[in-house]
Parts: structure tokens; sequence; C-alpha cells
């Protein structure tokens, strides 16, 4: 896959959007968009203070919207899945990591990396390591619009999440 | 139930090789002291004491740590008479042939390592009493057993996979705050502990499933509606409004997988216990996520020992 092709790019650049949709609502600024032959099959962005929910990563909204519409068609996710390559503007969290090898995920694209909470390769290597039940390892490309990435987070860290009580203000992106 | 503590507690202490020598003019022990910890010092053993005493027939020996083999330019026997010329202890003061022992490499963290360190080389320690306190088998309270057997009773509710069962509670004011079971025939990242954490939201006004609002009904306010005396206890100790999972505790029967162990991470879970430990589990097994030092958050982890009978 060309890096930096066009269609990695365009692709982002909705994840972007996704994500500038979230900082709008007040959320930690993380935006997807899950695409199977260039067709889109859902996007999310996070929702942590909507749900009280602190799993609701812009994956996992994005994933069960997927799994729903599946439900709905009576159709099965497991080959879907696959076949689909994820855009994310921020490298998934550990837990994100770990959802994307239970769904079976083709490839995953992300912008910058997540030095607080990675799981692929930067705090830890969910995406590569050998994990019983988690399937098979997940193919990785990181790089694209990560300045972009990043610089929505640092607008939202210079604002207080007015959510957590007693967090700490200082917060390194 | 033990607690899932890290290697760095729970093994043994390794060792590195020193270089000692008696001493036998034991008038000049302060001195030697003072000049080796000045030209010769340990950097990297700060932990260990420069000299120990033994028993030698009934007669006190003492015994100093000339430097360690690692650091040593030459770490033979000639080394010794180096030292001797560079601090300028006479040489009478000090037995004629050095020798090689082990000591510890790190600072004893628990006593049981302190006793371990001590046979081989004094070293310095401070005993933490509330780690202390984990390391042996620990008794589960009756609200632990009663939420115990509410995950036991959810899993078999549960549906694909392993059949897993969760309830997050608030073990302050002794309430359910959520319930679990694996639901992931449906859906493959409806574990219970995922399903759990989703009920705790839907129990503070939010919530992502609606499959999750109906058990949170059904459980959560009929076992454990907010007692009047749990709702003086907040008002008296002027505790902040509910947040996710803070200050909660996870009850399972299955150690959670990555997914779920790093959910319960950002949840901001006090404490963990499972009964069951599993291949892929993130809280022991594959990954030990709550102590993980490049992590934000930290919690306690136990889980119940092979030997122990069943809680019922």
């Amino acid at each position: 896959m060309d890096l930096f092709g066009e269609a990695n790019k365009y692709w982002m650049s909705k994840a972007l959007n996704e994500a500038k949709k979230a900082l709008d609502r007040g959320e930690v600024p993380v935006g997807c968009i899950f695409v199977c032959n260039n067709e889109v099959l859902s996007t999310g962005s996070n929702k942590v203070t909507e749900t009280k929910n602190a799993t609701q990563h812009a994956e996992i909204v994005a994933i069960d919207e997927i799994i729903e519409q599946c439900i709905s068609k009576g159709e099965d996710n497991e080959n879907l899945f696959n076949s689909t390559t994820l855009y994310v503007t921020v490298e998934p969290c550990i837990m994100c990591a770990a959802a994307l090898r239970l769904v079976g995920i083709g490839t995953v694209v992300f912008g910058c990396h997540n030095d607080r909470f990675g799981g692929c390769g930067s705090v830890k290597n969910v995406s590569q390591d050998d994990i019983p039940q988690y399937g098979k390892p997940l193919n990785t490309i990181s790089g694209i619009y990560s300045e972009e990435s990043i610089e929505l987070l640092k607008q939202f860290y210079k604002g207080e999440n007015p959510n957590a009580p007693g967090h700490k203000k200082k917060i390194k992106v | 139930m033990n607690y899932v503590l890290s290697d760095s507690i729970t093994q043994p202490i390794t060792t590195d090789n020193f270089l000692a020598v008696e001493i036998t003019n034991s008038k000049q022990t302060s001195h030697i002291i003072k000049v080796l910890n000045e030209k010769y010092p340990l950097p990297h053993h700060k932990h260990l004491r420069r000299v120990k005493s033994v028993l030698v027939e009934g007669r006190k020996t003492l015994h100093v740590l000339l430097c360690a083999v690692a650091d040593a330019a030459d770490p033979t026997a000639s080394c010794h008479h180096t030292i001797l010329k560079d601090t300028g202890i006479p040489s009478e003061a000090l037995a004629a042939e050095s020798y090689h022992c082990q000591a510890a490499s790190r600072q004893p963290v628990t006593r049981a390592q302190y006793d371990e360190a001590c046979k081989l080389w004094p070293t310095f320690f401070h005993e933490d009493q509330e780690l202390e306190k984990k390391l042996g088998l620990i008794a589960m309270s009756e609200f632990d057993k009663k939420c115990m057997n509410l995950a036991y009773q959810l899993s078999n509710h549960g549906k694909g996979g392993f059949k897993c069962g969760a309830v997050i509670a608030d073990t302050d004011s002794q309430r359910v705050m959520g319930v679990g079971y694996s639901m992931s025939d449906a859906h493959p990242l409806k574990h219970s502990v995922m399903v759990a954490i989703d009920s705790v939201a839907h129990q503070q006004g939010g919530g992502a499933w609606s499959s999750t609002a109906r058990i949170t009904s059904q459980y959560c306010s009929e076992i454990s509606p907010a007692s009047p005396k749990a709702k003086k206890k907040k008002m008296e100790t002027g505790r902040e409004e509910d947040y996710i999972c803070t200050g909660y505790t996870a009850y399972l029967t299955h150690e959670p997988c990555t997914m779920c162990a790093m959910s319960l991470l950002h949840s901001r879970i006090k404490h963990v216990h499972y009964e069951m430990a599993t291949k892929s589990g993130a809280l022991g097994s594959q990954y030990s996520l709550h102590y993980d030092p490049q992590l934000n958050h930290n919690f306690t982890v136990t889980r119940k020992q092979l030997d122990e009978l069943p809680s019922d």
C-alpha cells in the first residue's frame, strides 16, 4: 500500500473531520472511519463524556454501528471486518487495539502515536503480540496527517476536562 | 484470595558479584569505610551496607566490600592492592587475601527478600507495612462474597465463548453499581466486563448499549438499592458525585482479557478481584496492566488461590 497515497490521505482527512466534531462536542478529539472496498461502513468519534462510559472511544463507537448494521441485515460481520481498513487519527489504545483484533480488522491506518495508552507499539504491542483467542496480528500503517491529529488533541487539552474531578491539568500529548 | 503483585515483589532477589576482604584491625573500620566511600563508592548498590559482621567460632569478624566486580578495572586479587594504594589504607588493617562474594543487586522490597538478602550481605531496608499485608492469604468480606456469588449467577446467562460474569460495586456504600455477562454471541466486544462498565454508565444516566440497560434495571436496583444508610454515609463523607468507576471494585469470574482490563483501567477502577486465571488475561497472565508504570492509572488485583474453597 502506498503510505502517503491519495486514497489513504483522502480517508484520513475524513477521519480528521470526525475528530473535529468530537472537539466541538467537548469530547477528546479522536475520529475514525471504517472503509471496505472504497465504501464507508461507519464513522465514529469519541463519546466518553456523552455516554459516561470510558470505553466509548471512536473505534468502539464505529464498530458498534457496523455490528448493528450486520445484525439488522442478518449478515456475518467477521468476513466484512476482515476486508475492512480502519482510518483513525490517533494510534488505537490498548483496549481498542484488542477490540480490533477481536473483530478481525484487516488493516489499521493511524495518524499520530499515543504515548499514554497506545496499543500498537507505543505502550504495549497488542497489535503484534501472540495473544490466545485474539486472532491474527494487525497490519498497521502510521504517520498520515500525524501533525494535524496532534494539533486537535493539543487544542482539547489546552482547556480542562470538566468531567474529570481532580484530573491532572498537565497532560502530555 | 491473593494479591497479584509485580515480579519485583514476589520473585527472589537477584545478586551481583563483589570483591570483599576481612578487616584485621577493627579500630580502623570507620576510617576504612570513609575512604572507600570516597574513592570507591558503590553507585549502583547504595542499598548495601559497606561492612558486615560475621561470627567465627564465637569471635566477631568484620568484612568490607571493596568494589563490585563489574565495576573493577581488574577483578582479581591485584585489584585489592590497587585499592590499598589508591586509598592509603595501611595493608596491615586488612587481610592479605580478598575474596569474591555475592550481594543483593537491588534494595529488597519485602521482609522475605530482606531476610534472603541479609544471608549474603546486609542491606538497608524500609518495611512497607501496607505491602506486607498484601503478601499472604487475604479473607473476603461478606459483601465481597455476595458480589462474587452474583457474578457467578450472572455468568450462567452468558452466551458465546467464555461464560463470564461481572459485578461492579461500591464497597464503601455496599451497593452494586453495574452487572454484566458475556453477550459475545451477537457482538464480539460484549464481554461481561464491557457490559458491566456500560451498566455502571446506565446507572449514572449514560450508557451506550440498550441490552445493558435491561440487565441493569433487572439486577442493580433490585439487589442493592441505595440504602438510606449508604446515602447518609455519602452525605457525611462528602464524596463527590460518582464518576465512571472511580473508587469501585470489580468482581469477575474470570481474569479479564486485554480489552476488558484496559477498559477497567480507563474507567479508573480501584480494585479487581477475579477467580479464574485465563491464558489471554491481562491482569497477571498475558500482561499485568494494573501495575504498569507507563500507564496513568494503577489499581490492585486479587485472585482466588487454587486451593481455596469456592466462595459460597
